[in-house]
């Protein structure tokens, strides 16, 4: 029966298209998109422009130069968000940096959790700030590009009230379309990944008489750290 | 020159100074004016409530009518659209096709014939008031005409030119439309009678008659001081 | 597909009297229609966006058949249970057999059209299944027990204090009307049912038919969620849905935020490859996907309609139709409201059933003008209007009196004596105010009198 419902579709699908073409034809199927001319920001240095975009959407952005800096910064962050229970994830720039351990030391009276206990989903659930890195960064739009691993769980950017991420220059791409081929790399590479999630800003709604409330289902706090000058973290 | 006058039926019956008007408007500018009286109707009512039929016999009496035009000019942007965009679906004769394809490229409404093809923004009209005008949905939207009637008015003596919030909103005619669904039409006609009245304006000025008769039908009901008045008629009523 | 499009002429003239209502609709709207203009004004090159993206659905459409087997392949290979629906009731099935084999009790569901033009929570409720909608706008109108007003904000048409009072009633919470508040109370409410569900069911906005990836774009959450927490996730997805490659979604990405809601891009897009991989922590343990039909292959049959397929679900044409912001989304009496729901309910349903829907439409050409997949939805509507008379569903008195005017315009003679005739039958009214007192037209408006001489005989007169 399955079986069925799929010859049906198909068939009759090839069985109408078939009385003739509708307009689709004029230009050859690898007509290249034309990147979309948007402000003249896209001539400042991709960071700025990056951090710009990430604020319009109501994200925080800090550039840090050092593994002290960004220490410094993110327990500054923690601290006036008042986060009681930090969930880190085992991503190798979150170990490289030791976030976790830094925020243990400094931030007394939180728990700071990095997901290896036998049950992670309980401190998902309970974590009310969710620390990862990411795949890359967007700049046109202050896009963050997530993608699932037994690393970093996508819960963890999900679940909490903040989500803070870090990253690295390098890890910065102009546009959307610029980063389609890594997109597709990273497709085929192991270990396979359940999937990618783009995010720009705090998860946010209009639709009670159209007023901007953030926070809805996911985080209400997005903050960018992005650590600059390809400095070796000590 | 010469130019045949499409004159609409709803100017015929109704708003026959605006087809005057028109003529003296290309009188004024020296251009040999025919108006082959045979002409009707382009078919759109029947088009525009989807019968074909009827609509492809009122076309084909059209391009008969008017085939051997050198240029054909009409007050309104809803019967030249008509011409110029819909024929083609209304599967003409073989032995039409090739007036079809010439009466398309040769039709044109008053505002777009006179500024692009003629290149006049100034006929020498003069009016001395404060107007507002009201984008026709098939002139703005199927044959693309924004900026000349707007040119024709700005140069006209003694104008004050306002332009409306929304002008381009539908004012709800369509045709049958303001028949089948009254209460609909009514209310988006509100709308655009609010419009009007935001804009100062003692005159709306517009180039399709049966917007210009919907907008003046509330505005008499309303008891509202603001007149309607065709771009044609206030084009030609002083000219120099 | 069930529609009440039947009712649609009662329920305008009700609609448009509710002058609250109307001032509601119209704030919302224009509040859209602005944000979508200030964010198009940005990109130099909109009009080739619009082409381009025009073109790949188009391509996309022409190879359907194709581009649905290599999605099946790509996405079943990577671990996706790919079934095909041919009606809704073949989907709802699908659903229901997952359902029992899981021994669900709880399913939590995001924001998906689809699922409501199948009838997919009435089947499961007569499962006995509870199913809560997420999307915080679905989620209001579920409580309420109604249809979604608009494509993306399906509760605009309630105030706040309609919803604080929707709350207090349906969720026993103290009332309040404050919208960060009210957010609040729904996310703790449903963030309960997201831990507890067996099932997330969602919908997508693509699927890629070269990598095998389910998209969906959101600003919420709610699907990011839908997604990731309960066991088994189901996607259901309208054949057309399909694109050819990864790259293609950046063009879709990039007119769809700003067509709908006035953003660059919105705040969560998921590309969903497959079920938990080994090693993660979360994510569900399958995945299945439903492609459903439901009348769309049909479409396909008449290749000037085939662009309605092309509709990636923007809401933009509603936002800017004059016709909408007066009556409203519920109205239709369809899941799919507005112009381009007014191209697509007769030809999912029936002609005959939604046969006021083309014609509940001054043509104004808005919705074409901003749509961007540049379809030309006011002339779609033409063409249900010819296959409505071609079908004979006009009524009667119409068609006589459309060709007994035929046959007036076609013959000068009659024309004249039909005009001569019309004044005597004029001269017989009472004059007043120079007005014609005409059916329909003069209980709101008035009508003008015949101008005593028609251009022809005044043009006669100044010949000679």
């Amino acid at each position: 029966m399955a079986a069925e419902a799929r010859a049906n579709i198909l068939n009759r699908v090839r069985r109408n298209l078939a009385v003739g073409v509708f307009r689709a034809g004029t230009k050859p199927a690898s007509f290249e998109m034309q990147r979309t001319a948007d402000r003249p920001n896209l001539q400042k240095p991709p960071i700025e422009v990056f951090e710009e975009e990430l604020t319009l959407v109501g994200g925080t952005f800090q550039r840090v130069s050092s593994q002290e800096q960004l220490c410094d910064a993110l327990r500054k962050v923690c601290d006036r968000g008042g986060y009681q229970n930090i969930a880190v994830s085992q991503e190798p720039l979150i170990e490289e940096l030791q976030v976790a351990e830094n925020l243990q030391r400094f931030l007394t009276g939180a728990r700071v959790s990095k997901l290896n206990s036998l049950d992670p989903m309980d401190e998902l659930r309970s974590a009310d700030a969710g620390v990862t890195a990411c795949e890359f960064l967007i700049a046109e739009t202050g896009t963050i590009v997530l993608r699932s691993s037994p690393l970093v769980p996508r819960s963890l950017s999900l679940l909490p009230h903040a989500h803070i991420v870090i990253a690295t220059e390098e890890q910065l791409f102009p546009t959307l379309v610029s980063c389609v081929p890594k997109l597709q790399h990273r497709l085929v590479q192991s270990p396979a990944s359940s999937c990618t999630t783009l995010v720009t800003g705090p998860s946010r709604t209009a639709d009670i008489e159209k007023v901007l409330v953030r926070g809805v289902h996911g985080p209400r706090e997005l903050h960018v750290f992005v650590l600059v000058k390809s400095e070796e973290p000590r | 020159m010469r130019v045949s006058l499409f004159i609409p039926c709803l100017v015929d019956q109704f708003y026959p100074q605006v087809g005057l008007s028109t003529l003296r408007l290309f009188r004024k500018l020296g251009l040999e004016v025919v108006y082959p009286s045979d002409q009707t109707c382009c078919g759109q009512p029947a088009f525009n409530s989807g019968y074909h039929e009827e609509a492809r016999k009122l076309a084909v009496r059209f391009l008969r009518i008017f085939s051997d035009a050198e240029y054909i000019v009409t007050p309104s942007g809803s019967c030249a659209s008509m011409v110029r965009v819909f024929y083609q679906d209304l599967s003409i004769p073989a032995d039409l096709q090739q007036s079809l394809d010439r009466v398309k490229e040769i039709i044109f409404e008053l505002a777009e014939f006179l500024v692009d093809i003629l290149k006049v923004t100034d006929v020498g009209a003069a009016f001395s008031a404060r107007v507002t005008y009201h984008d026709s949905c098939h002139l703005l939207r199927e044959l693309k005409v924004k900026d000349p009637p707007r040119a024709l008015i700005r140069n006209v003596k003694g104008i004050d030119f306002i332009e409306m919030p929304e002008s381009s909103t539908c004012c709800g005619f369509g045709g049958a439309f303001s028949i089948k669904f009254p209460e609909i039409s009514t209310a988006m006609l509100e709308e655009k009678v609010r419009s009007i009245q935001r804009s100062g304006a003692e005159y709306v000025v517009a180039s399709d008659a049966g917007c210009l008769m919907h907008i003046a039908g509330l505005l008499l009901r309303s008891r509202i001081p603001i007149k309607t008045l065709h771009l044609a008629e206030l084009l030609a009523v002083n000219l120099r | 597909m069930r529609i009440t499009s039947k009712a649609f002429k009662s329920r305008a003239r009700e609609k448009v009297l509710d002058l609250s209502a109307r001032q509601r609709y119209r704030g919302a709207t224009q509040h859209s229609v602005e944000a979508r203009n200030r964010v198009v004004q940005d990109v130099l090159n909109w009009e080739e966006l619009r082409e381009t993206a025009r073109i790949l659905k188009a391509q996309s459409i022409e190879q359907l058949a194709d581009l649905l087997q290599q999605l099946e392949e790509h996405a079943s290979a990577n671990g996706i249970h790919v079934h095909w629906a041919e009606t809704d009731q073949e989907a709802c099935n699908h659903v229901i057999e997952i359902a029992r084999r899981q021994h669900a009790s709880l399913i939590v569901k995001s924001k998906s059209m689809v699922s409501e033009e199948i009838f997919l929570s009435h089947a499961l409720e007569k499962e006995g299944i509870e199913t809560v909608e997420t999307d915080l706008g679905e989620f209001i109108v579920q409580l309420a027990g109604e249809l979604p007003f608009h494509i993306t904000t399906p509760a605009i048409h309630k105030s706040r204090e309609d919803i604080g009072k929707l709350f207090a009633n349906k969720l026993g919470v103290p009332y309040t009307s404050e919208p960060t508040e009210l957010t609040k109370i729904a996310r703790e409410v449903l963030r309960e049912k997201f831990l507890k569900a067996q099932i997330g069911i969602s919908g997508g906005n693509f699927a890629i038919a070269e990598t095998g990836q389910i998209v969906i774009v959101e600003n919420e959450g709610n699907a990011r969620l839908t997604i990731t927490l309960p066991r088994i996730h189901i996607a259901i997805l309208g054949i057309e849905k399909v694109i050819p490659r990864l790259e293609d979604l950046s063009t879709f990405l990039a007119i769809l935020a700003r067509s709908a809601t006035g953003q660059r891009i919105t705040s969560y897009v998921s590309l969903i490859r497959g079920p938990k991989q080994q090693g993660e922590i979360d994510g569900p343990d399958e995945v299945h996907l439903i492609l459903l039909d439901n009348g769309r292959s049909d479409i396909l049959a008449d290749r000037k309609m085939r662009e309605v397929l092309y509709c990636i679900r923007c809401g933009a044409c509603l936002n800017v139709c004059p016709v909408y912001q007066v009556v409203g989304g519920h109205t239709y009496g369809s899941v799919y409201p507005g112009p381009i729901g007014s191209a697509f309910t007769p030809l999912m349903a029936s002609l005959e059933e939604a046969k006021d829907l083309p014609y509940a439409s001054s043509l104004c050409g808005r919705c074409a003008e901003i749509c961007p997949v540049k379809i030309d939805v006011h002339h779609l509507l033409l063409w249900l209007r010819r296959k409505a008379v071609e079908e004979r569903l006009s009524n009667l008195f119409e068609r006589l009196i459309v060709q007994l005017w035929c046959m007036i315009m076609k013959n000068l003679q009659l024309y004249r004596i039909a005009s001569k005739f019309a004044r005597v039958l004029q001269a017989f009214l009472p004059k007043r105010d120079s007005v014609l007192p005409v059916p329909i037209w003069s209980k709101s408006r008035d009508f003008p009198r015949l101008a005593p001489k028609t251009f022809r005989e005044l043009w006669r007169e100044v010949e000679d």
